[in-house]
């Protein structure tokens, strides 16, 4: 049977569900506000499949719209008040992905790191947040984040330096910036 | 700077925690097999025969409620009265005949059990519609028009006051007074203070109970220039949209039941876009409603308070001067007159004067030469 063009889109929604949820969720910082956002990103893909650009070209495009959503959303003012009541997850020894071959002293650091790094994420301007986020986890490169938020690739760079820049100031990330700063000396 | 490694790993690690829903989306594409996904796609650009069926099942059924509420709502009060009475006890006839078939899962509708009868994918489980919430509950439909909803009435009121000199400012006190006593509040106030007439303009919103009562308190203000009260009976249109809204709202559930019984993505997708577009309109009407419960609720007076002008300067009456008096009001204003026109002319004279003494003087000084030279 032969595949068509929705056959694809389908299949390549299906894969990365996660991937979309996970950001929608690290810019939203609510489980359900989350969801409804890729379900409506989604749904517009869908709605629009015909102008979406095949290969590498789609997941910007799908970002864009993600994106685009979950500012709507924050922006909505009813689910602003409701947000609060949304399920928030942390991270802890049942979803926290298992380090192999590490001790659990040393599970246990980079745990606690990694949640300060999404509390720090989480207190970014939502510019610099989508930027950081489609950038560090997305990995999407730098033109297509720009091609996701619609700005120059130049504004782009200049937005992973500003929030870079923040991450070193944030208290609870001292202990990430200080190897650093000592291997410069 | 923080590394970029560093932040990458730590943010991977921070979100691969992220425990993800078990999305309708994704699990649904994930388990529908390869061919049944390519014909759903295949009759997504056509709708497909199953949602086209139920579609219009939930349409006819909407615009069957809407007719009959309709109906009801341009019925004569004693017969309106009479149906909302059988709507809100639990006669089979009454609720068979406004309440949406179907509204009820499993329950005495008549399109739903047909639907499911005919759905091949009618499961249960985690559902869009049951992750939302919502699947509609065996709650009756309410009755379309209620006793205490029977009467609306919009009513509007004008007065034309008009009160004693320099009560103004006191008088637009009373009003914010009676506004406030008869548990209503100012919704517009204009006023106008020049040096002559200061006028104004204030507009008031009192609990309809109350409106004639504040009429009347009103009009002891002042002098009664006109008055004007109006009643606008709006309870067909009240009735009217209140069953468009609840067929509207069975018309979101029909679509929920749906959307809980489609299991493809082209389906869900072409239910939600559907669900959208009532929502909107449940919003709409919702809106409407609200705005005829507020003109109801409160009747609106507008008062307009004017001050007499000020009174009229005393004529002054034409005065006839005697002779004597004219003739030295004649000789006053021509000695002024010639003194005046000595002033005006003694510019030129002056100027006449220097020219004339000029020439004297060359004349003075040329006259003896002009002799020795003639001598």
């Amino acid at each position: 049977m032969r595949r068509t063009h929705e056959d694809d889109l389908a299949d390549w929604l299906a894969a990365g569900y996660a991937r979309a949820y996970r950001t929608a969720y690290l810019l939203m910082r609510d489980a359900r506000d989350a969801e409804e956002a890729v379900q409506e990103a989604y749904l517009r893909v869908w709605r629009f499949r015909a102008s979406l650009p095949d290969g590498v070209g789609r997941e910007p495009w799908l970002y864009r719209v993600l994106v685009n959503t979950c500012y709507s959303l924050l922006r909505r003012e009813v689910p602003r008040r409701e947000r609060n009541s949304g399920p928030q997850f942390e991270l802890d020894d049942a979803t926290a992905p298992e380090a192999v071959g590490e001790s659990p002293e040393a599970a246990a650091v980079a745990s606690e790191a990694a949640g300060a790094i999404g509390a720090a994420i989480a207190d970014l301007p939502e510019h610099l947040r989508a930027t950081v986020v489609l950038r560090y986890w997305t990995g999407l490169s730098e033109r297509e984040i720009a091609t996701a938020i619609a700005r120059r690739p130049g504004t782009v760079r200049s937005r992973l330096h500003e929030a870079r820049r923040r991450l070193a100031m944030d208290p609870r990330l001292a202990s990430l910036v200080a190897p650093v700063a000592e291997e410069v000396r | 700077m923080i590394d970029e490694e560093i932040l990458a790993r730590l943010l991977a690690e921070h979100a691969e925690g992220i425990p993800v829903p078990d999305s309708a989306i994704g699990s649904l594409l994930a388990a529908a097999p390869q061919a049944e996904r390519a014909s759903a796609f295949a009759r997504f650009s056509r709708p497909p025969p199953r949602v086209l069926a139920a579609a219009v099942t939930v349409v006819v059924v909407a615009a069957g409620v809407w007719v009959l509420s309709t109906r009801s709502g341009n019925q004569s009060p004693a017969t309106r009265k009479r149906a909302s009475a059988e709507q809100v006890t639990p006669s089979t006839t009454g609720a068979a005949a406004l309440a949406p078939p179907g509204a009820v899962p499993g329950g005495s509708g008549v399109g739903l059990p047909s639907f499911q009868q005919q759905n091949p994918f009618a499961t249960s489980g985690t559902t869009p519609a049951a992750r939302h919430g919502a699947v509609p509950t065996s709650t009756p439909l309410r009755g379309v028009a209620s006793p205490a909803d029977n009467s609306r009435i919009v009513r509007t009121g004008t007065l034309d006051l008009k009160i004693a000199r320099g009560s103004f400012g006191q008088t637009i006190g009373r009003i914010t007074t009676i506004a406030a006593a008869a548990g209503g509040f100012i919704a517009d106030e204009r006023t106008f203070e020049s040096a002559t007439t200061p006028t104004g303009s204030v507009t008031i919103r009192v609990p309809s109970a109350r409106f004639n009562t504040t009429v009347n308190k009103l009009r002891l203000l002042g002098k009664v220039v006109s008055a004007s009260t109006r009643g606008v009976d709006v309870t067909g249109q009240y009735t009217d949209l209140q069953a468009r809204l609840h067929a509207a709202t069975a018309t979101r559930d029909q679509y929920l039941v749906v959307l809980g019984h489609a299991v493809n993505i082209g389906d869900i997708l072409a239910v939600q876009d559907r669900i959208q577009a009532v929502q909107t309109t449940i919003d709409q009407l919702q809106g409407q409603i609200n705005e005829l419960d507020n003109q109801t609720t409160f009747g609106t007076i507008t008062i307009s308070v004017t001050e007499p002008g000020p009174k009229a300067k005393p004529r002054v009456r034409p005065h006839h001067p005697s002779g004597v008096s004219v003739a030295w009001g004649n000789a006053r204003t021509g000695f002024s007159r010639r003194v005046e026109g000595l002033i005006s002319h003694s510019g030129s004279a002056l100027v006449v004067l220097i020219v004339l003494l000029l020439l004297a003087g060359g004349l003075r000084l040329l006259a003896p030469r002009v002799r020795r030279l003639l001598v």
